[in-house]
């Protein structure tokens, strides 16, 4: 593998983004903005503090903070907008081709544009970064919190193009792109407000705050937002918990884009089944280690836990199945065969439903080792004939949702993932809505009837197992047959050989 | 050189290419043709590796493209009909991305692409921006991307779709080098003039199916052995009634009058055929021309596509 001063990737954005006009147009904003901010600072502080200043200012209240503040907005959310158009742009330029037809392998083509797509965030913010430092410097910030600050930053930023990167080479334009990054610029703000999560069941989430995690360094204590949480029952500083989350979700988004970056569009799938499948141990790993219930050891603490385990839970069902689609070609391929008997039911290029039922059995064991872990606290209507009750109907539904997001994969739809989640979306939405327009009765703890039998609410209602959710689960288990009919007619008629312009030419 | 074996794409609704059977020698120029959306980029797509086939396997220089695809394309230069160039690099620039990008040696790397750049005719515009090069200078330059790294094979789609008539005849000069140079080249076109005097072989397609592909010499001795008859084209001059004198000539039919020339269908032998200009002479029409009519590859395609040898 080439260095990355070495990878034509990198060296060919180097080139283009770092003329030096640009270079020094980008660089004198950054520092005027740098100039400015201390301009308005150094005045704030001859305002608030009219006599000289005899100890240092608090961290909040220096030139450093509010610069770092300024870099670690634009930064993360600079990198993650360059990515997020990197592939998308190329492919409608028809320019991606031609990479792919040279002999850079995924590796090289990835770290290639992770580092050289932002390189002018890079380049301008590092400025900045500069400029901050030796105000913390003068400010008797401690050197080792700014460096771990930018590490953490670094890391933050790597993170967001290496999911900028993946959004753009699954989606089909750059419009859509921008759509997306128009979604997780508002996502953004719930990184900070996920260190709420620190008075939860699974303390360890609020790690995706780096915050709590570095304010220790800087000498501060928010009681609201703990520097450290239990992993497998050892008090982790919330630094490493930050360090471990970023790296290890990272990694599977690597592994996302090794396995496609040189693939055609409608060729890409995230992972494996089995890789999918890691997947959903992985996160029901990390929740059974982030499980701690001492600060709530109670009924409603142990429900909580459950409710936010199954939503979690529900989430990996659902990325099993969409990453285990399988192409229409690939399906009919494995349908011959099959038939053949040259493969079996479970090949990677099967249904994707078997998968998620393995996905199933998995989140199981962690919602009974949760349960376990929570023996003397949980509530005595969830116990392990709850959780599987629980868990099958949470399959049952996304099963059902994802065989039909397969059976549009199927038709002639352009686009049938996304519209077939579209078309997915109206349903729920539309049976919410019914759902209360026409409740009645809303009996103690029930969900009301019409959310019971069309979508998993009833899996939250932990206090007992209503007949609605019963009725809703064998309902949904005949819409899986019939969509499996479907399919299998689908995947039994035969192409015709005729003009391939559209599709090629595609 | 380029073996295609079973080669095969499905859609959900189409078969794009079924079962392909082609192989390719070395220093072959092998012409593609058939109608838009008989398969002929989704071939080429497959056999430079963008594209995975559904079954059967592409083979370049005995490599696979699927199984083994870095060490594939380390022989394979691609270009498509329509395409974008890095419009905020230099021209040199763009070609040094691509020659690091075939991993070729360093030191090698400065003199190709001077070399490359000559060869195309781009010298004046060695160190401009892309964005300022007219749209042949751009596809000219995409011709040079693809064989920065002196690749063995050449896959070309459509490469003249869209050129003006002199990038076209630069273009052909330059494949024509590179034909003598030893490269194999395989051409897709449904512009059959693009590869008249050029291609040594063809390949005609039609609804992913190849329904005739060998050396062009070949084909066409074939077509006439199989229609039995020769096409003759003649001028005179003189009175006498040309249709008349035609017709009644052993071997003679179909014969086509208008002014002083004729063509008409000849079934007989070559001595027969020596023949007829002193038989016509004798009856008062001395001829100026005189001659077979040697089908083109377009009247190939023409008489193939309409399925009258299948």
């Amino acid at each position: 593998m080439v260095s990355l001063a070495r990878n034509p990737e990198f060296v060919r954005h180097l080139r283009a983004e770092m003329r030096p006009p640009r270079m020094l147009l980008s660089g004198g904003l950054a520092l005027l903005i740098c100039f400015l901010m201390q301009q308005g600072h150094s005045q704030w502080v001859a305002g608030a503090y009219p006599m000289n200043v005899p100890n240092p200012l608090p961290v909040t209240q220096t030139l450093y903070f509010w610069t770092l503040c300024v870099i670690a907005v634009v930064l993360p959310l600079w990198c993650l907008s360059s990515c997020l158009q990197a592939i998308a742009a190329e492919r409608q330029m028809k320019t991606y081709d031609f990479v792919r037809t040279t002999r850079l392998n995924s590796l090289e083509l990835m770290l290639g544009y992770v580092f050289g797509t932002p390189i002018m965030a890079y380049y301008t913010v590092g400025l900045a970064a500069v400029v901050a430092f030796f105000a913390g410097l003068k400010e008797h910030v401690p050197v080792s919190a700014m460096l771990l600050t930018f590490l953490m930053l670094a890391v933050l930023s790597i993170f967001a193009s290496l999911l900028g990167l993946l959004i753009s080479l699954v989606v089909e334009k750059p419009r859509a792109a921008g759509l997306l990054f128009v979604l997780l610029f508002f996502c953004w703000p719930m990184f900070a407000l996920g260190a709420a999560a620190g008075q939860s069941p699974f303390p360890g989430i609020s790690a995706f705050s780096v915050i709590p995690g570095l304010l220790p360094f800087y000498g501060a204590h928010d009681p609201s937002l703990p520097s450290s949480a239990p992993f497998f029952g050892v008090p982790t500083p919330s630094i490493i918990l930050s360090l471990l989350l970023y790296v290890t979700l990272g990694a599977w988004v690597v592994m996302g884009l090794l396995n496609n970056l040189k693939k055609e569009r409608e060729e890409i799938r995230l992972f494996s089944n089995k890789q999918a499948l890691a997947f959903s141990i992985y996160m029901n790993v990390l929740l059974v280690g982030f499980f701690h219930l001492s600060p709530l050891r109670t009924r409603t603490g142990y429900e909580a836990a459950v409710a936010i385990f199954l939503s979690l839970n529900m989430i990996a069902f659902y990325v099993t199945g969409l990453v285990t689609l399988t192409s229409a070609e690939r399906l009919k391929s494995w349908y011959r065969e099959y038939k053949n008997g040259h493969q079996g039911y479970l090949s990677n290029n099967g249904l994707p439903w078997p998968w998620i039922f393995i996905a199933g059995f998995i989140a199981y064991d962690g919602f009974a080792a949760i349960t376990l872990l929570a023996s003397d606290a949980r509530s005595p209507n969830v116990g392990f004939g709850t959780a599987a009750f629980a868990t099958l109907l949470l399959l049952v539904f996304a099963v059902r949702d994802i065989l039909f997001l397969q059976w549009c994969m199927l038709t002639r739809m352009k686009n049938p993932v996304s519209k077939g989640i579209g078309l997915l979306w109206l349903y729920y939405i539309a049976v919410v809505v019914l759902s209360s327009v026409f409740a009645r009765h809303n009996y103690a703890g029930n969900v009301p009837t019409g959310l019971a039998i069309f979508t998993p609410a009833a899996v939250f209602n932990t206090d007992k197992i209503q007949g609605d959710a019963i009725f809703g689960l064998v309902l949904q288990c005949l819409l899986i047959a019939g969509l499996l009919l479907l399919i299998n007619e689908r995947l039994a008629a035969r192409p015709k050989a005729m003009g391939a312009a559209a599709v090629a030419s595609s | 050189m380029i073996e295609l074996q079973n080669l095969r794409k499905e859609y959900p609704e189409v078969v794009a290419v079924n079962d392909l059977e082609v192989t390719i020698p070395q220093g072959e120029v092998y012409g593609l043709i058939g109608p838009n959306g008989a398969g002929k980029t989704s071939t080429i797509r497959m056999a430079c590796g963008l594209m995975t086939p559904t079954a059967g396997s592409a083979k370049v220089c005995g490599v696979d493209v699927h199984h083994q695809p870095e060490l594939a394309q380390r022989n394979i230069g691609y270009l498509s009909d329509f395409f974008s160039v890095y419009e905020d690099l230099k021209v040199w620039e763009y070609l040094d991305y691509f020659a690091h990008a075939y991993k070729m040696p360093e030191a090698s790397i400065k003199p190709r692409i001077d070399q490359v750049i000559a060869q195309v005719g781009l010298e004046v515009k060695h160190d401009a921006f892309i964005k300022g090069l007219s749209r042949g200078m751009k596809q000219r330059l995409g011709i040079a991307r693809a064989v920065i790294h002196k690749p063995k094979v050449l896959l070309l789609d459509e490469p003249a779709s869209g050129l003006d008539p002199k990038s076209r005849v630069d273009l052909r000069n330059l494949l024509l080098s590179l034909r003598d140079e030893g490269s194999t080249v395989l051409i897709s076109s449904h512009i059959l003039s693009e590869l008249e005097g050029f291609c040594t072989s063809i390949g005609v397609m039609e609804k992913g199916r190849m329904i005739r592909s060998g050396r062009i010499s070949q084909i066409l001795s074939d077509e006439t052995k199989e229609t039995q008859f020769r096409v003759i084209r003649a001028s005179w001059i003189g009175d006498g009634n040309a249709k008349a004198i035609f017709s009644a000539l052993p071997g003679v039919t179909d014969v086509l009058v208008k002014d002083k020339d004729a063509a008409f269908r000849f079934s007989g032998t070559d001595d027969a055929l020596a023949d007829i200009p002193l038989l016509v002479a004798s009856q008062g029409i001395k001829l100026l021309s005189f001659g077979e009519v040697k089908q083109t590859v377009e009247e190939i395609y023409l008489k193939l596509s309409k399925n009258e040898v299948m």
